[in-house]
């Protein structure tokens, strides 16, 4: 971790680690020091972060994690009849069907012990995409809308945040809540297809040329309508527009979805397969600026019937896009300044099949992410957790830290203040360390 | 005369005047506008208040024919007339259902997917009940109180609409209920002490939750953890339910405190389930505990106290909501903020709304046709010179935003359409332009570049076809044709010049189809300020 000790002294610094990494941030030992240490931290977190951009990959349905990254062989192979692997990383296992993904193991810090309250599709994706519960009448902005919104200097129209989308996978708390319009995600099903709507219709004659005059009669239009009602939300649209069209003008606004652009043996490396050309998809938005990246992975992760079978597929369709997307990012340098991260809804039950959030994994790497290392435990089961329980307010804490957003910070809404994140958050700082 | 005999009816009331409704209303207003020193500008003219009273009594635009129909009329009570025409169309219930289907399901956290499967019943139930008239006491009554299935009581929606973890979370309940049919924000007082209003305590909120702490589905199956798609609700013991051991277990298991027995709710201290702060039981907000039986039905006594004539929320909160949805800010704002730390604009107004909601037995019906007939209400929105800076006192109409069921609606018809857009169809398109928080004011634009990009070139605008007729029509006529089709109104001279120009600069060049350069006319329209916005 980066050292900025601009605001506190290098000693109450280093005793607010210690005091982290022994877990006494996470409980409650007074009413206050936690709660004061811990936003200082994060604010401190905050000003030293390294990481310029995000890729989340997300997978829907909520991954047992006993049978992938904190495996129970103990239960015995009745229930999860996978060997454990050993991994790059020295005292870290993984199943054996991800064997491409335990050579870059060394690059993540695991989170063991996620212990979250909501085992409902719906509203765990929310609160995992955005640190609250749903609540009615306000939506909350999810982490990749917030980057969009805090982390972009220019406005060029290109989008800032992407959500590459799987059939049948939930976008719950994707959305940019009550952020302005160009903290949004651009929403795709598949990368190559692009922005939605980027060519004149076809009946319109001269096409481009033709839009371009079209628009300046509207301009003409609009301008009267605006000057008669003194509506300055008809301005407003009309700079919309204008930046539209420069859009569809544009060269980047295409080529940087034309994942076919790549070398073949590039794309070889990433697999011809959807979640391949994802994480390609993903890499090219990434080194073209934009900020905040989520794949959701194209298998079902919801697996009550079929669990074995279909915990085998999803971690084979997984291991090789995914190794090579941090090999990838991590040649090119990227990864320096990008934050990966592995979550889902939540977790599942030591059987694989039930819904389980009171204990479960997700994962983190690069920008400034100390690789192999875990924190947190569950006990022999992997049912509950016995050390450092990290609920969804901390990790959507953690998250910003990382990416230099103060989670403590206010925005008015409605009258209203409304924090980055709510209430008390502990981010698990250590895996920064 | 109604107006006549009315006031004849009410001449016993003290708090009532001799005035129409409609008048008192603008008295009231006008008293406002004094204060400030404000002037107000005149009324509308016919086109503006045509679109606008459309929009908002059954959200969409006019035909063309409806629209001239009105325009060319020259009976003097023709505003009094359309008023009442549209209040008694089919629309009026299905615009307004639309609306609540957007607060109670909502989109961001569309849990099982309620909109999908269970919302075109919601709303087929609601529609009607507006539309027969039933009061708003007795629809709240029936979406609090909802048993069975929703399949055969539609308004369990809004129970399954708070269900977490397969139960209904009575604390969601609370929240969705004090916010929409109190107008308080009593969520901020669901972990501690309410931060601004001193008087709203933690215990106030748990409190009301307490009367919902019963309600479950019975149909629930807790073997496999899947989410029950066909709840049926009760809080009645059910010889059928499954046991009060296996029920309590799987909510722990999910981190989640398992019911208190009796009217009664166990408050969480933190996220450990086994963690219990206290045990309140139910008790009306700032007010009486009511001697509940030991077991339920709990929440008939929680919604005939809500909905009674002398709750002091329940007729405000429905009121100022009417008001916001005519003119994009409510008496009181943010209007789901209705505590004492927030003082009303037009308190007197307010509380005159209020009296007469009751008075009309809760239909929104007679409150929207005074609200319509007020001079406030049919004002032109361009501003004077001295008014264009106000939002607080009704000097002139705001410029809204369509919402995206009235843009849909108006687009399409425009277009050409003449039967229903399926629910399904209806619901995607809608997403698209769901770009704020439904309660946000309709003042606000939102719209960003995907929108823009699908109002330009989008899959509706490749199936763009001409509304009208062009052939054996002058240019002229076809372009009156285009703006009465669209905007409702007929062009001026220097508007129809224009559109001509561009027309005829088409039709020189070589490779001109005729009908195309009346489309490109025609997007300029659909794609204008003024067709987006309310005028």
């Amino acid at each position: 971790m980066k050292s900025s000790n601009r605001f506190l002294g290098s000693a109450t610094r280093r005793d607010m680690l210690k005091l982290a990494s022994v877990g006494l941030l996470g409980g409650s030992v007074s009413g206050w020091l936690d709660i004061v240490a811990g936003r200082a931290l994060a604010a401190e977190q905050a000003r030293a972060a390294r990481a310029k951009a995000c890729i989340v990959l997300f997978m829907n349905g909520g991954p047992a994690q006993t049978f992938t990254f904190d495996m129970k062989p103990q239960v015995g192979a009745n229930y999860c009849p996978f060997r454990p692997i050993a991994t790059r990383a020295p005292g870290i296992q993984v199943c054996e069907y991800l064997p491409r993904l335990s050579r870059q193991m060394h690059h993540f810090g695991q989170i063991r012990s996620m212990s979250t309250a909501i085992a409902d599709h719906a509203p765990a994706r929310y609160m995992m995409r955005t640190g609250f519960r749903p609540a009615s009448g306000l939506t909350h902005p999810s982490f990749g809308a917030r980057v969009a919104q805090e982390l972009v200097c220019e406005d060029t129209g290109m989008p800032n945040y992407v959500t590459l989308y799987s059939p049948g996978a939930g976008l719950e708390g994707v959305g940019a809540g009550f952020l302005p319009a160009g903290a949004r995600p651009l929403i795709l099903r598949d990368v190559a297809a692009g922005i939605a709507n980027m060519n004149p219709a076809p009946w319109m004659t001269g096409g481009m040329t033709g839009l371009r005059e079209c628009n300046e009669l509207l301009e003409q239009v609009d301008q009267a309508f605006a000057d008669e009602y003194h509506a300055e939300v008809a301005r407003t649209r009309r700079v919309g527009y204008r930046r539209a069209v420069e859009l569809m003008d544009l060269d980047l606004a295409r080529t940087v979805f034309q994942i076919d652009r790549e070398p073949a043996r590039v794309q070889d490396a990433y697999g011809r397969t959807p979640f391949g050309r994802q994480c390609l998809g993903a890499r090219r938005l990434l080194e073209n600026g934009v900020k905040y990246i989520e794949i959701q992975h194209p298998m079902n992760w919801d697996t009550h019937s079929d669990t074995v079978a279909g915990i085998t597929r999803n971690c084979q369709s997984l291991d090789g896009p995914m190794a090579f997307l941090m090999e990838d990012l991590h040649e090119r340098g990227l990864l320096e300044e990008t934050l990966v991260v592995w979550m889902g809804d939540f977790g599942r039950d030591y059987t694989g099949s039930h819904h389980h959030p009171r204990a479960w994994t997700t994962m983190l790497a690069g920008a400034g992410v100390r690789g192999g290392q875990v924190v947190g435990r569950t006990d022999a089961r992997g049912m509950t957790v016995e050390d450092r329980p990290v609920s969804a307010r901390d990790f959507a804490a953690t998250i910003y830290s990382a990416l230099g957003i103060d989670p403590n910070r206010e925005t008015m809404v409605r009258n209203r203040p409304i924090r980055t994140v709510d209430g008390v958050s502990n981010p698990v700082l250590e895996l920064f360390s | 005369m109604p107006f006549a005999l009315l006031a004849l009816l009410s001449a016993g009331s003290p708090a009532r005047g001799d005035e129409p409704l409609p008048r008192r209303i603008d008295a009231l207003v006008q008293n406002g506008l004094k204060a400030a020193k404000i002037s107000a500008s005149p009324r509308s003219d016919d086109a503006d208040f045509l679109r606008r009273v459309y929009l908002d009594l059954i959200g969409r635009i006019p035909t063309k024919a409806q629209a001239l129909t009105f325009l060319d009329s020259t009976d003097a009570d023709k505003r009094t007339k359309l008023i009442d025409e549209l209040l008694a169309r089919p629309e009026y219930g299905t615009s307004l259902a639309a609306r609540w289907g957007e607060l109670i399901v909502d989109r961001s956290d569309d849990k099982h997917n309620l909109r999908a499967f269970k919302l075109p019943a919601f709303e087929t139930w609601l529609a009607a009940e507006f539309n027969k008239g039933a009061g708003w006491d007795a629809i709240v009554s029936a979406m609090l109180t909802a048993e069975g299935e929703i399949k055969n009581n539609p308004a369990g929606v809004l129970i399954m609409s708070n269900r977490v973890n397969g139960f209904p979370r009575p604390e969601d309940v609370a929240s969705m209920a004090s916010r929409l049919f109190m107008g308080l924000p009593l969520r901020c007082a669901q972990c501690h002490d309410h931060p601004y209003v001193d008087e709203w305590k933690q215990k106030d909120f748990w409190g009301v939750a307490a009367f919902f702490g019963q309600v479950r589905d019975h149909k629930i199956v807790l073997s496999n953890g899947n989410e029950n798609l066909n709840p049926s609700w009760s809080e009645l013991p059910n010889p059928n339910a499954v046991s009060e051991k296996a029920y309590a277990q799987r909510l722990r298991a999910v981190g989640q405190i398992p019911p208190a027995p009796g009217p009664k709710i166990a408050i969480p201290r933190g996220s450990d389930p086994d963690d219990v702060k206290a045990v309140m039981p139910a008790k009306f907000f700032l007010a009486e505990a009511p001697t509940l039986p030991e077991t339920g039905p709990y929440r008939p006594t929680f919604a005939a106290w809500l909905t009674a004539k002398d709750n002091p929320y329940f007729a405000r909160a429905a009121v100022n909501r009417l008001w916001a949805h005519f003119f994009a800010r409510g008496l009181v704002n943010p209007i789901d903020d209705m505590g004492p730390n927030n003082p009303a604009s037009h308190p007197e107004l307010l509380q005159l709304l209020e009296r007469e909601f009751k008075e009309a037995n809760f239909d929104f019906k007679v409150l929207m046709r005074s609200i319509c007939l007020s001079e406030t209400y049919q004002r032109s929105s361009r501003p004077t010179k001295d008014n264009a800076d106000d939002q607080e006192w009704f000097s002139h109409m705001p410029i809204r935003t369509l919402n995206p069921h009235q843009l849909l609606e108006s687009y399409s018809l425009a277009l050409g359409r003449t039967v229903p857009i399926n629910f399904g169809n209806r619901d995607i398109w809608t997403a698209q332009f769901m770009t704020q928080d439904p309660d946000e004011p309709a003042t606000k634009f939102s719209h960003g570049i995907p929108q823009f990009l699908q109002m330009m070139n989008g899959s509706l605008g490749t199936n763009f076809v001409l509304p009208v007729p062009v052939r054996g029509k002058s240019k002229a006529d076809i372009v009156t044709d285009l703006y009465l089709c669209a905007l409702s109104r007929r062009p001026r001279p220097e508007e129809l010049e224009r559109m001509l120009a561009h027309i005829d600069r088409r039709l020189s060049a070589k490779a001109a189809v005729y009908d195309r350069a009346f489309l490109e006319v025609y997007w300029v329209l659909l794609n204008s300020a003024e067709f987006v916005f309310n005028r």
